[in-house]
C-alpha cells in the first residue's frame, strides 16, 4: 500500500521536517522508522535481527493485522484509516488522536475537524495544563514498596478559584494485586507479587490517602515543564494506550515505566526509555526525568506519620508532657493541664494529639470506642479557639530521593521513619535535626485518671 | 525472567473511570474503593458510597438537585477525618476543597470557613455522626446564612 501523498505535500513535510527533526533525515518511505513513530508504536528493536517489535500486547492497539511487528504496515493502515471520511467515537482518528496529530502535522494532511464525543468529553473534563510526577518513597517495612511508586498527577490551570490539586486526576500504572475481588481494586502491592497491571485514572486525594495517610509514605511531586502542546500530546496518548493490554514486567516494564513512555510521547526526544536497561526503579526513574531537565519545581509533601512527629517535635517538652497524657486518657481535653495554657498553645496540643490519635487508630488499630469519642472531643474544643496560628509545615527532608547515589541507598536512605519504631513514638527519627533523647507516648490505655496524676513519659 | 505477568487491563473509555466526586458514572467507581482503613471520627458508609447512604434534605438520588452538594458529600464520605480536622481548626486544604465543590467564591471563604468552624458541634455533635449526617447539618447551615445560601440551593 502506498502513501496518498502528492508531491507539493511531500515538500512541504520535508521543509517543515527538518525544521524540527534534523537527527532523523525521513523520506515518506522510512517515516515508519521516525523515532515519534516508534514511540507511539512502544516499539522497540528486537535482540535478535533488525525487526522491530510493539510492547502493546493488544489487537486493538493495531490497525494492521501485522502492526505488533510491522512499523511499517501499522503506519500504512493508520494513515489510510485516518483519512477516511465521517467520525465518530470508532474512527481511527478519535481512537489514536495522537499518532494522527503527528502524521497531519508530518505529511501536512488537512486537519479537519473530527467529531470524537467520548474523547473530547474526556480530555475536556481531565482539564490539564500541567503534569506533575508524583514519586511516593519507599519504607523499609514493606517489601512491595521498597522502591517506592510513581504517577502522573494532571494539574488543571491555577489560576483560577475553581483550582485545587486535591481534586486533580492522577495517571497510574500499577500491578492489579486483586483483580477478581474489585476490578477498581487500587493496586500496588502486585509489583512484586506477579499479579496483572492497570493504568487508572483517580483523583489525586485517594492517591494521598493511600500513600501519606495508610502507608505513611511520603509524597514528592516534580512538576514538568511541558508545554500546553506537550501535555495535549500526552493525554492524547493517554487515551490510546489507555484500554490496551501492555503485559507487566517484573522489573522493566513496571509501573514507571508505562509513565516514561507518556513523557517520551509528549516530549520528543526524550527517549526516558533509553536510559532503562535492566530495571526501572521508580527513584532512578525520578532521577532521570530531573536529568533530562524536564523538572519545573519540587514539592514535598509529608506522611500523616512525618506530619504528626513533626507536629510533637514542634511542641515544647511540658505541653508534648500534655498530649501525650490526653492520647493516653490520663488528662481530660476539659481538664485543668490545658486551661493553663494560652488559647493558641492549647490549639497545637489539640491538634498535636489529634493527629497522633488518628495516626494510631490508622496505624495500630486502636480502638474505635476510644478513639472516636477522644477524637470528637479534641475537635469540638479545637473548634472553639478561633485565629490561632497554624503550625510551621513540616521542613523538607535535607536529601531528596532523586539526589541519593543509587537505587539501594536510595530506598534505605528515603525509609523515613522505620514503621514499628515510629509506632512506640520515637520522635522523629527521619527528621535530621533531632536531638536529645527519645521520647514514647504510651500506646495502652493507662491507669485511671486519678491515680496517675502525669503520663509516664521516659 | 520475561513477561512474569500478562493482560494489563487497563481502565478504558467504555467505564469513563473519573472518581471524581460528582454524578453519574462517576460515583459508580467509588464503590468498594475505600474501606482500606476505618476512619477514627465518624462513622461512615463502610467504604462504600451508596444512594441509601444519605438522607439529604436535598435529595439523593441522580443529580436531579444540587451537584455540588452531591459532590461534596462524596469527598466528605472519603475524607471525613481531614475534614473534620481542617473544620476545627477553621482552615486548611480539605476546607478550601469543600469551598471549591460548593463553587464557593473567595469573596465569602472566609464566612464559609468561619460559620463551619462555629458549628462544628452542630455538624459532629457526636463521635458517630455519619457523614451524610454531616452533609445534611452543612447544607442546613449554608441554608441559614444569607450569603452562603445560594451555594446549597436545588
Amino acid at each position: 500500500m502506498g502513501y496518498p501523498l502528492r508531491t507539493g505535500q511531500a515538500t512541504l513535510w520535508l521543509a517543515c521536517f527538518f525544521a524540527t527533526q534534523a537527527a532523523f533525515a525521513a523520506t515518506p518511505e522510512n517515516l515508519h522508522s521516525h523515532p515519534v513513530w516508534l514511540t507511539l508504536g512502544h516499539y522497540h528493536q528486537d535482540t535478535l535481527g533488525s525487526g522491530y517489535t510493539s510492547q502493546a500486547d493488544d489487537p486493538a492497539f493495531f490497525l494492521s493485522e501485522h502492526g505488533k511487528t510491522s512499523p511499517r504496515d501499522e503506519l500504512a493502515a493508520t494513515l489510510e484509516a485516518i483519512q477516511q471520511p465521517g467520525g465518530g467515537n470508532d474512527h481511527a482518528r478519535c481512537r489514536f488522536p495522537a499518532r494522527d496529530a503527528w502524521l497531519r502535522e508530518q505529511l501536512d494532511l488537512p486537519d479537519a475537524q473530527v467529531d470524537c464525543p467520548d474523547y473530547d468529553e474526556w480530555f475536556e473534563e481531565l482539564n490539564t495544563e500541567k503534569v506533575t510526577l508524583v514519586f511516593a518513597a519507599s519504607y523499609l517495612n514493606s517489601p512491595s514498596s521498597m522502591f517506592g511508586h510513581t504517577f502522573l498527577r494532571l494539574d488543571p490551570p491555577q489560576n483560577d478559584s475553581e483550582a485545587d490539586l486535591l481534586l486533580a486526576n492522577t495517571i497510574s500504572y500499577a500491578a492489579d494485586a486483586a483483580e477478581h475481588d474489585s476490578e477498581l481494586l487500587f493496586a500496588y502491592r502486585g509489583i512484586f507479587g506477579g499479579y496483572p497491571g492497570i493504568t487508572a485514572i483517580r483523583p489525586y486525594y485517594e492517591m494521598i490517602r493511600l500513600y501519606n495517610d495508610i502507608e505513611h509514605r511520603d509524597l514528592w511531586e516534580y512538576t514538568l515543564n511541558l508545554s500546553q502542546p506537550e501535555v495535549d500530546t500526552m493525554l492524547a496518548h493517554t487515551w490510546e494506550i489507555q484500554d490496551k493490554n501492555f503485559d507487566y514486567y517484573f522489573f522493566d516494564e513496571n509501573c514507571a515505566y508505562r509513565l516514561l513512555a507518556l513523557i517520551d510521547a509528549a516530549r520528543p526526544g526524550t527517549n526516558l526509555l533509553n536510559e532503562v536497561s535492566t530495571h526501572a526503579i521508580p527513584s532512578d526513574t525520578v532521577r532521570w526525568v530531573r536529568d533530562a531537565g524536564l523538572v519545573e519545581r519540587v514539592h514535598y509533601r509529608p506522611s500523616a506519620a512525618t506530619a504528626v512527629s513533626h507536629r510533637l517535635d514542634t511542641l515544647p517538652r511540658d505541653q508534648r508532657t500534655i498530649a501525650a497524657a490526653i492520647a493516653s486518657g490520663y488528662v481530660q481535653v476539659d481538664g485543668p493541664e490545658l486551661q493553663q495554657l494560652t488559647d493558641q498553645e492549647r490549639a497545637w496540643v489539640l491538634d498535636a494529639t489529634y493527629d497522633y490519635v488518628r495516626y494510631q487508630s490508622e496505624a495500630k488499630g486502636w480502638p474505635r470506642e476510644f478513639a472516636a469519642p477522644l477524637s470528637h472531643q479534641l475537635l469540638v474544643s479545637r473548634s472553639g479557639i478561633k485565629e490561632a496560628r497554624d503550625m510551621p509545615p513540616v521542613p523538607e527532608p535535607e536529601i531528596r530521593d532523586d539526589q541519593g547515589h543509587d537505587t539501594f541507598r536510595v530506598s534505605l536512605g528515603s525509609g523515613q521513619l522505620a514503621h514499628e519504631e515510629f509506632t512506640q513514638l520515637t520522635s522523629a527519627p527521619r527528621l535530621p535535626r533531632r536531638t536529645g533523647p527519645t521520647r514514647r507516648l504510651p500506646l495502652r490505655r493507662p491507669t485511671p485518671v486519678s491515680e496517675a496524676g502525669r503520663a509516664p513519659l521516659p | 525472567m520475561k513477561k512474569l505477568i500478562a493482560g494489563a487491563i487497563l481502565l478504558g473509555a467504555s467505564s469513563m473511570a473519573f472518581a471524581q466526586p460528582g454524578c453519574g458514572v462517576g460515583a459508580m467507581i467509588w464503590e468498594g474503593q475505600s474501606g482500606i482503613a476505618p476512619h477514627v471520627l465518624a462513622a461512615t458508609t463502610n467504604g462504600t458510597f451508596g444512594n441509601q447512604t444519605f438522607g439529604m434534605t436535598t435529595g439523593t438520588l441522580g443529580c436531579q438537585t444540587n451537584q455540588s452538594v452531591q459532590s461534596m458529600a462524596m469527598y466528605m464520605d472519603s475524607n471525613i477525618d481531614k475534614v473534620a480536622r481542617d473544620m476545627s481548626r477553621g482552615n486548611g486544604e480539605n476546607l478550601d476543597t469543600l469551598a471549591v465543590l460548593l463553587g464557593v467564591d473567595q469573596v465569602d471563604r472566609d464566612s464559609f470557613r468561619k460559620v463551619l468552624q462555629d458549628n462544628f458541634a452542630t455538624i459532629f455533635p457526636n463521635a458517630d455522626t455519619t457523614s451524610g449526617e454531616a452533609v445534611d447539618a452543612i447544607v442546613s447551615l449554608l441554608e441559614q446564612n444569607e450569603s452562603l445560601s445560594k451555594y446549597v440551593a436545588a
